[in-house]
């Protein structure tokens, strides 16, 4: 990955006029190329940080930079070089598809001489031909997403911000525009900021992770070292019948006693990386001469590392 | 700013009128109607002994008062493509692109004043036609072409600059169309509380008072003064204190409508 900077926040502080005290210092940076997720409930500070980031809401102390500009003082710059899909996907209730396509292209004054290539290439990127004169009230919430995508996407922005990308979306719309989100890093190496409530979002989509709690960054890192945070994988073994006490000794032997928790008619043992030692386990146990019913591979999840950092635990 | 994406937006939003009919449709067909309605019902007024409307029939006297009825009332319904962008959460989503907060608020200025001078023009015609009608001649107004386009300005400067600015102002504050609408009938009653539609000598004591604080009133004397009398003295001296009106008007709703949306983004 290369490692020039694309967002830089330093100190990041949100106060509303009503006293809410929003974002509270928060500092982070994205690297291009990235897909930086910021992981929080309902506010927690996730959508006032990237609506400071997008020129929405004014800065009330801190510094962002957002491809080497200053937010506060060079705003226009930067809304010319990023894209921004807002939570609710707010268009143009009054346009058809391909007429929103081509007005904002013409915003960013790109569509004097080419504009029809331009807006067929938006249709094709986003798979909305067949919506391209249907008015926008007439689509589907995944489809209004995606067409929200388009027109972000229309002057290749280096930098897309995206707010709860798939809230209010149904499972499949949701695992399409995941799709399509990887891909557009893949191909286009775009860099992406986005905010979930959802921790399978955010562990399929997202390079790096902040978990934001009460307008703080409790923990930020990759998914998974996030996760290593909380501790080991645990290979889950059922048993026909309850282990005796030379077995359990064979057991504790083979694996060390820390690394085994027994229950009843199952037994824990813990590893670094469950997938890739259950086979040896397996084969070890079988040696050991214990009969197993069943096996199951328990790994710490996003919602684990939420609970740890912030005691409460995340829905979504 | 950048002068390109204010041009590109105001092109949009005169587009989206094809999308608001029943908008369009009231701007131009009500005041005509209203024109129509007040001229027939009450122009016998003007043959009651002792005019007091001097040597104008009625329709000619109250054609300034449905000019200016005619740049409030669409005026008002300024605020409704903007509460369509407002509510969606559009309006937000272009404020992320360079069609930042200034430039969309500039461009729907000027399509409304564009849509504003197409109102009063088509007003202007109508009563213009309507004299022919009634005295057999086809005339303008004594000022001319010159008077017919200071007329349109003033009206939708008016218009635009101190009603416009009240009802975005107040589409911000409560994003409802029904509390923008709800205003009318203040602008209404201040029409009617001026020389709009009767000679100061037929109003009350107190309201021939409270004329003269009325902004409304110096509209209707510049307009009127330039329909009916040309540009003699006191047209150009009501033309200067309408102008005067506008400007400090504008100025301070402007002045609140920058609070109040600078406040919606605080």
């Amino acid at each position: 990955m290369n490692d020039e900077s694309v967002v830089t926040v330093k100190n990041l502080e949100k106060k509303y006029r009503s006293g809410t005290h929003a974002v509270k210092g928060i500092s982070f940076e994205v690297k291009k190329g990235e897909v930086f997720g910021m992981l929080g409930p309902n506010g927690a500070g996730k959508t006032t940080t990237l609506q400071m980031m997008g020129t929405l809401l004014k800065v009330s102390d801190g510094e962002i930079y957002i491809l080497g500009h200053n937010v506060l003082s060079e705003g226009e710059k930067v809304r010319e070089k990023i894209g921004f899909a807002l939570q609710e996907s707010g268009l143009d209730s009054l346009s058809t598809v391909k007429e929103l396509i081509a007005f904002h292209i013409k915003l960013f004054g790109l569509g004097n001489s080419n504009l029809a290539k331009r807006v067929e290439e938006s249709l094709t990127l986003l798979d909305l031909h067949e919506y391209s004169d249907k008015m926008i009230p007439e689509l589907s919430g995944g489809t209004q997403r995606r067409l929200d995508l388009a027109i972000s996407l229309v002057h290749s922005p280096r930098l897309l911000i995206l707010d709860e990308p798939t809230t209010g979306l149904d499972p499949s719309h949701r695992t399409d525009l995941w799709k399509l989100l990887k891909k557009l890093k893949e191909e286009e190496g775009i860099t992406i900021v986005l905010s979930t409530h959802y921790m399978e979002e955010a562990d399929y989509l997202c390079d790096r992770l902040a978990i934001i709690d009460s307008g703080e960054i409790v923990a930020i890192d990759t998914p998974q070292k996030l996760k290593k945070t909380i501790g080991k994988d645990k290979i889950e073994l059922k048993l026909f019948e309850s282990l005796n006490k030379s077995q359990k000794n064979n057991l504790d032997g083979k694996f060390g006693s820390g690394n085994i928790i027994y229950h009843d008619l199952s037994f824990d043992i813990l590893v670094d990386d469950g997938e890739e030692s259950l086979l040896e386990i397996l084969k070890d146990i079988i040696n050991l001469d214990i009969k197993v019913k069943g096996t199951k591979i328990l790994r710490p999840s996003l919602d684990d590392v939420y609970l740890k950092y912030t005691g409460k635990r995340l829905e979504g | 700013m950048n002068f390109g994406t204010i041009f590109t937006l105001y092109v949009r939003n005169l587009k989206q009128y094809r999308r608001l009919p029943a908008v369009l449709a009231f701007s131009f067909i009500v005041p005509v109607i209203q024109y129509l309605i007040f001229s027939n019902l009450f122009n016998s007024l003007a043959e009651v002994p002792g005019n007091p409307y001097g040597e104008y029939p009625y329709y000619l006297y109250i054609t300034p008062a449905i000019i200016l009825l005619t740049a409030i009332f669409g005026s008002i319904n300024s605020s409704a493509a903007l509460l369509v962008d407002l509510n969606t959460g559009y309006f937000d989503k272009l404020r992320a692109t360079p069609a930042s907060l200034v430039p969309q608020i500039i461009a729907r200025f000027m399509s409304e004043f564009t849509r504003l001078s197409l109102q009063l023009t088509l007003i202007i015609s109508v009563s213009i036609l309507y004299h022919k009608r009634v005295s057999g001649i086809l005339e303008l107004p004594e000022a001319g072409i010159t008077g017919l386009i200071l007329i349109v300005l003033l009206s939708a400067g008016f218009g635009i600059g101190v009603v416009g600015n009240l009802v975005v102002a107040l589409a911000f504050k409560t994003k409802s169309d029904q509390a923008v609408q709800a205003v009318f009938p203040l602008f209404f009653l201040a029409v009617f509380m001026s020389t709009a539609y009767v000679p100061e000598a037929l109003l009350p004591d107190w309201l021939q008072s409270a004329v003269q604080y009325n902004p409304g009133e110096y509209m209707v004397q510049a307009i009127r003064g330039i329909f009916l009398e040309g540009f003699v003295d006191s047209t150009v001296d009501a033309i200067y204190t309408a102008l005067v009106c506008i400007v400090f008007l504008t100025a301070l709703t402007s002045y609140m409508n920058f609070k109040v949306i600078s406040s919606s983004i605080d």
